[in-house]
């Protein structure tokens, strides 16, 4: 489904944020990217979704190439959660917020009302369909975040920091809410206990490139691999040992 | 809560009032605008001296709040903001124009008096028309009706654009705010040496979130134009309130109420 090849990014600034990153990633797996601050998460999941374009290297995602002829043909396939649920709700009305995705992509009345109604049914969020954004709980954001995204019937998900600004209640509901969608999930996160729960593989960064590829309890056991990738053990593994 | 985010509060709740379901939230917006753009023509088409014409127009939005269920308090305090302007625009009416209109229990009443009472009742009605219309229509269904009534879209997204980011610089302003007057106990509003400093960061966080926040937009299919929802088709319901309600401000643009009712008791 997500075919990254031999892909770098440099900023502006210099900052060389990925070295020659290539990831191959399977419909309908969820794949955790993990790393200390500055490896490169946050670039990669910009770069999968068209919001920065690398100039070395490509991107396919379902077979299409992530480059500027294609925006529109990748966004309708690619789900973005920002980090800060602020960033993404802006609408004065929840529900509005929900639509904004399906009427850009030029939906009919009835099929907008369609994808968001089953957005609102899956994220279970009926409740707030006429409140303000600003108004909400953050896991209540978090939560009309992704029916916003989800209502577009996007293949693949991109989640950046999902559990930051979570209560531990929301981020149990978040938790159980992604294990209910099928779609392809590729999830930048420093929860390492999140990627126990929901990743069947884990990319770990390094300054940019990749440093371990594998299954997390497999990773994050390794304690060695861990102090040298700049991470900790996850606490359920800690006191499990 | 500070002053600011209470601001982005209160702005934000004339639009939750625009959710309601009252008879007056489902008239058609276009109906709505119509009949308020034609009520502020007719309003303000009283010469400066008329102010017993102007009083029975306040049943319009007397109605208008009692039927959509629109608490008093918060078109009131919002009215508040424009009266100032108001009041200093016909202040000084009182003091150039000193002639003796007529004789008040005794007391000389001038035309500038007159003139200045006529500004503060024509602002008074037309801010409260105003508010009403955006209490009782979603902001995106009276952007959708400006474009089918033929306002060049780069206007209408502009007005869009500008009433979201106004709430995003007042939430940034709010948060620095709060931030200051944590770590500077005693000090109220901004000292003169850091006022600068200030506004530079809010200037830059404020970019940088509308940066954000176009990206997010950008990411879910938005390509510079505003996909505004469909609005419902216009029924006969809507027509007659049109029509009733713009005949109704006619009769009484030409008809004088008050001296009518006083005619009747004198």
């Amino acid at each position: 489904m997500i075919h990254v090849e031999n892909i770098s990014y440099t900023y502006p600034d210099g900052n060389r944020a990925l070295i020659d990153v290539s990831i191959d990633i399977e419909e309908g797996s969820t794949v955790a990217v993990v790393g200390a601050n500055g490896a490169g998460k946050s670039t990669l999941l910009a770069l999968l979704a068209g919001i920065f374009s690398a100039k070395e290297g490509t991107i396919e995602i379902a077979g299409i190439p992530v480059k500027k002829d294609n925006l529109e043909e990748i966004r309708r396939k690619v789900g973005f959660v920002f980090q800060n649920p602020d960033d993404q709700l802006f609408m004065a009305r929840v529900y509005d917020d929900i639509a904004f995705g399906p009427r850009n992509f030029g939906h009919s009345a009835e099929e907008t009302t369609e994808m968001a109604n089953r957005a609102v049914e899956k994220m279970k969020i009926g409740h707030l369909i006429n409140r303000a954004p600003h108004k909400l709980s953050g896991g209540e954001k978090r939560n009309v975040a992704i029916a916003a995204v989800l209502a577009m019937n996007p293949e693949v998900l991109l989640f950046d920091e999902p559990s930051s600004y979570l209560d531990p209640k929301s981020r149990r509901n978040f938790i159980q809410a992604m294990g209910t969608l099928d779609h392809t999930k590729v999830i930048a996160t420093h929860d390492l206990d999140l990627v126990l729960d929901l990743c069947e593989r884990v990319i770990i960064l390094k300054e940019g490139r990749i440093f371990a590829d594998g299954k997390p309890m497999d990773l994050f056991s390794n304690g060695e691999l861990m102090e040298e990738s700049g991470l900790e053990i996850p606490l359920s593994l800690q006191n499990r040992a | 809560m500070s002053k600011l985010t209470d601001s982005l509060n209160r702005i934000q709740s004339l639009e939750e009032l625009a959710e309601g379901t009252t008879v007056i939230h489902h008239i058609h917006p276009i109906a709505k605008m119509i009949t308020t753009i034609f009520y502020l023509v007719v309003v303000i088409s009283f010469n400066r001296y008329h102010i017993s014409g102007l009083i029975p127009f306040f049943i319009y939005p007397v109605l208008m709040m009692a039927l959509g269920e629109i608490p008093y308090k918060s078109v009131l305090s919002r009215l508040m903001v424009a009266l100032p302007f108001a009041f200093f625009a016909g202040l000084s009416n009182s003091f150039l124009d000193r002639g003796t209109a007529f004789i008040l229990l005794g007391i000389p009443v001038s035309w500038g008096l007159l003139s200045f009472a006529s500004i503060l009742i024509k602002t008074i009605l037309s801010v409260m028309a105003v508010l009403i219309l955006i209490a009782t229509t979603p902001m995106d269904r009276l952007a959708h009706e400006l474009i089918r009534m033929k306002v060049p879209k780069i206007f209408v997204m502009q007005i869009m654009l500008t009433y979201r980011y106004l709430g995003l610089l007042i939430m940034e302003a709010g948060n620095m705010m709060t931030a200051y007057h944590l770590r500077s106990s005693r000090q109220k509003g901004i000292r003169l040496e850091h006022a600068g400093t200030f506004m530079g960061q809010l200037l830059l966080r404020s970019f940088e979130r509308a940066e954000k926040v176009y990206t997010a937009m950008k990411c879910r299919g938005f390509n510079g134009e505003y996909q505004f929802a469909v609005s419902d088709k216009i029924r006969p319901g809507d027509y007659i309130y049109g029509i009733l309600l713009c005949a109704v401000f006619l009769l009484m643009r030409w008809v004088n109420v008050c001296v009518m009712i006083g005619n009747l008791f004198g």
